[in-house]
């Protein structure tokens, strides 16, 4: 709550310096979007949910551009994924099922967050002995949290970030505590043996019955990737997917077309994460529809309520 | 009706498996009979404990239970059946839980002055050893103190249990989102971590 007056104020300034700020929030994303093409090392620590969790980040990219990135939790169950460009090389999951896509969806341009976002810089600071910009990025509309992040000001990494609800309330948190911009060694990048290599669903277009989409979208969000899944209960039924993305902020559409579970409509949040689940009957056949991402629950039952055969 | 017969019922009714004739049978028992009337209310208290729930050692739920029953001819739209659908939803598959669902509207005012016991339960539950600076963090709190966001974190592990599909879901859209942002942050992939070991 005690960040509300805040963020409001913050609102009002917007109002009164919109036409130099929208220069200047180009600037800022530029300055984003060109951050993952700098080498990066460093530690830093997640809190979600009440748990708190501490990762370590080793980056590197070659003089042709060529990036090769793993990320890796210190702490309980190990867990990493690394990259080589954009494809995921492996990622630990807990099963063995068929992941949805081993390539990256094609990232939105940054011009997309205007859609969405106002932003503006707040100040200076310093994190993990770094100087940084703090950038906050105010939702323009009550569908989407607000994000206060905090940028090198060497590299543009982001090295603090922190997710608001529209009441103000923190929901989730990462912060480095080491960070450099030196090139990783070969063996930082290397993934440990337990980590295993993803296998590729099917392209939508390979799919033969009724592709669906959500016909309710807050602004500035688009659909970035459209597949055909695994069954999620390991039956062998296809789930179709959708990824949408507004540049900050994902959600996930999963449509069941046949769903053979008796579960009634759900609705259930872990810390930014936002699960809805609604059941419709089109035809003879109960269809699930699932919505998961880091969007408010009533945006996500919104969006969940608007998904339509295509 | 022996007396025996007459404490089945009561447990059928407190345990959500009573009909309505038989949540009306102990209601009218109660009514002349303080005896059964006290037993209610201890049953009702040794469940709370067990379970770890508020307790309102004064409460009478009978006449309460009765009261509500009267001024409200549909007890599923009672203001319980909104604070907790879950609990209205399941429970009506089988038999009709009248006096579930009322018992439940009474004591939900009661629940509500409970919130910061409910939090410590939880904050107890996560697997950290220091559990007691992160109850004052502000952050921690912040995840709790929304009405709504409290009643979904103790819903989830009900419908996650029922709904399998959820927990792959959440993976699916984690992996997915991983890398995905415009900024390249590591947000997405911490996420993507935290979803694992859900």
């Amino acid at each position: 709550m005690r960040f509300a007056p805040v963020i409001y104020g913050i609102g009002g300034l917007l109002l009164m310096t919109q036409s130099a700020q929208a220069v200047e929030s180009m600037d800022w994303l530029n300055k984003l979007s060109i951050s993952d093409k700098v080498n990066s090392q460093g530690a830093f620590i997640y809190e979600s949910n009440g748990h708190l969790t501490s990762h370590h980040i080793a980056r590197k990219v070659d003089s042709n551009g060529d990036v090769k990135e793993r990320l890796y939790r210190l702490d309980g169950t190990p867990y990493e994924v690394v990259r080589d460009n954009n494809r995921i090389v492996c990622s630990t999951s807990a099963d063995d099922q068929a992941d949805v896509a081993k390539t990256l969806a094609p990232k939105l341009k940054p011009e997309q967050i205007n859609k969405g976002y106002t932003i503006k810089h707040l100040g200076e600071s310093r994190v993990a002995d770094n100087a940084t910009d703090v950038v906050a990025f105010m939702p323009k509309d009550p569908y989407r949290y607000a994000y206060e992040m905090q940028l090198s000001k060497s590299t543009g990494q982001m090295l603090k970030s922190t997710t608001f609800d529209q009441k103000g309330n923190a929901l989730e948190r990462l912060q480095y505590i080491t960070y450099s911009s030196l090139s990783s060694s070969a063996e930082e990048l290397a993934s440990k043996a337990d980590c295993a290599p993803r296998v590729e669903a099917e392209e939508i277009s390979h799919v033969d019955q009724a592709t669906w989409r959500a016909s309710w979208l807050p602004s500035g969000f688009e659909r970035i990737r459209s597949l055909k899944s695994w069954q999620a209960g390991g039956e062998g039924r296809p789930v179709q997917y959708l990824l949408y993305s507004d540049g900050l902020s994902n959600f996930s559409v999963f449509v069941d077309s046949d769903s053979q579970t008796a579960t009634a409509d759900s609705r259930n949040q872990f810390g930014p994460t936002s699960v809805v689940s609604k059941r419709i009957n089109p035809s003879d056949k109960d269809v699930l529809i699932t919505v998961v991402g880091e969007i408010p629950a009533g945006t996500a039952e919104r969006i969940a309520l608007s998904v339509r055969p295509d | 009706m022996n007396r025996e017969a007459l404490l089945e019922s009561l447990s059928a009714v407190m345990d959500n498996e009573a009909d309505e004739l038989e949540v009306r049978r102990i209601l009218a028992a109660t009514s002349e009979d303080p005896e059964l009337r006290a037993t209610w209310s201890r049953y009702a208290m040794a469940r709370a404990v067990i379970r770890n729930e508020p307790i309102m050692p004064k409460l009478d739920i009978a006449s309460a239970v009765s009261a509500a029953l009267a001024n409200e001819e549909a007890p599923v739209t009672t203001p319980a059946a909104s604070v907790k659908p879950k609990v209205s939803r399941w429970s009506a598959i089988s038999r009709v839980a009248v006096a579930a669902s009322v018992t439940v509207a009474v004591l939900a005012g009661v629940r509500l002055y409970n919130q910061e016991d409910a939090t410590q339960q939880m904050a107890q539950q996560a697997p950290a050893p220091i559990s007691i600076p992160q109850v004052q963090s502000p952050a921690v709190l912040a995840n709790y103190s929304e009405e709504s966001a409290q009643s979904a974190e103790s819903k989830a592990a009900n419908s996650a249990a029922a709904d399998s599909q959820l927990p792959g879901y959440i993976r699916q859209h984690a992996q997915q989102a991983t890398f995905n942002s415009v900024e390249g942050s590591a947000l997405p992939y911490a996420r993507g971590a935290n979803a694992e070991t859900r």
